[in-house]
């Protein structure tokens, strides 16, 4: 690798930090990710000598796979802090209140903390689930609609020695907003 | 400059936005491409202006949405046990309004916060479709309710996506 294909490499990434440190920027690093892929495939197809409609298809499949990568970090992201309120929330008794944070080590999703009470226990059979209350204590977005202290419901089941999310998700009517 | 606002306003009661947002954006990279007869400026300024329709898109349909969810979360608040009360949902812009009713299921007491539980159904105005019901939680938070229902699981929103 030449070095100045590594020196862009590197400004990309900072790039691609810079754009995930600013809040509610989801769509501009979808988009600029997807939109670097583009460039980097384009740049592909003219180093193989590829015709404009070659490098139209080189873009498009490269940008899918981007926009692939980058869910699949976010969704790695918000696994953990998901699981940072389950592992706070498993030991706790009904009434027990702990708190729990998550400081992610790639800035695309905001750090946050609360605490996390449990509301009552759900049993069937041989599988323990809970259902938690947790709040999100002051949210570092800059979202005036979004309250200082913020309070969710969800469920928790256990998975051997590990608490892990049961919540599933929304009825396919109810989600038209989430996509 | 109305009719204009009034179309971008429409622009999220369609389905599928996706398009909606790709074709804005393919628009603004063919105008920009006329202006600047560079490719690349023209391809830079397409995908900056899906970036910013995208999220302009998604942040119009989840006010949509919270104004939704604050309607219901409000009239669960103010539940009575045992007797269903109306909710409904006039938007600004007069496309999707529905309504339905409430009913307590439960209360749930922590230390940390008032919940509630609650059943509702939603009917949208003018559709002759069935009632659905949906179970739901609401929090206090402050003076008011909010909708609590946490996201799902990471490994089942998938095609949330």
């Amino acid at each position: 690798m030449s070095p100045g294909r590594s020196s862009r490499r590197a400004a990309a990434l900072l790039a691609l930090l810079g754009a995930a440190a600013l809040p509610g920027c989801g769509e501009v690093l979808s988009e600029g990710t997807s939109a670097a892929a583009g460039l980097g495939g384009a740049a592909i197809a003219n180093a193989v000598g590829a015709g404009a409609t070659v490098t139209t298809g080189i873009g498009l499949g490269v940008q899918a796979g981007a926009r692939a990568g980058l869910h699949y970090a976010q969704r790695r992201a918000h696994a953990a802090a998901q699981a940072s309120v389950a592992a706070a929330a498993g030991p706790l008794p009904v009434g027990g209140v702990a708190s729990w944070s998550i400081a992610h080590a790639l800035p695309i999703e905001p750090d946050e903390h609360g605490q996390v009470t449990v509301a009552r226990l759900i049993g069937a059979g041989t599988i323990d689930c809970k259902e938690i209350v947790f709040s999100v204590d002051g949210t570092t977005e800059a979202d005036s609609t979004v309250p200082p202290r913020a309070f969710y419901t969800a469920t928790i089941c256990r998975d051997g020695a590990a608490w892990r999310w049961a919540s599933a998700e929304p009825a396919t009517e109810r989600w038209g907003s989430l996509q | 400059v109305r009719r204009a606002l009034l179309a971008a306003l429409l622009l999220p009661a369609l389905a599928g936005c996706e398009a909606v947002s790709d074709l804005t954006g393919a628009a603004a990279g063919l105008a920009a491409g006329t202006v600047t007869s560079n490719p690349v400026i023209g391809y830079g300024i397409g995908v900056a202006t899906r970036a910013a329709t995208q999220s302009a898109i998604n942040w119009a349909q989840r006010v949509r949405q919270r104004g939704e969810q604050d309607a219901i979360a409000e009239v669960i608040g103010a539940l009575p046990p045992d007797e269903p009360r109306p909710w409904r949902i006039a938007h600004t812009i007069p496309i999707g309004d529905s309504s339905g009713e409430a009913r307590l299921v439960r209360e749930i007491a922590t230390p940390l916060a008032t919940c509630r539980e609650a059943i509702f159904s939603v009917e949208e105005d003018g559709a002759d479709g069935p009632r659905q019901w949906f179970l739901t939680t609401a929090c206090r938070q402050g003076g008011r309710w909010k909708w609590a229902a946490a996201e799902p699981a990471v490994a089942r929103w998938g095609s949330l996506h």
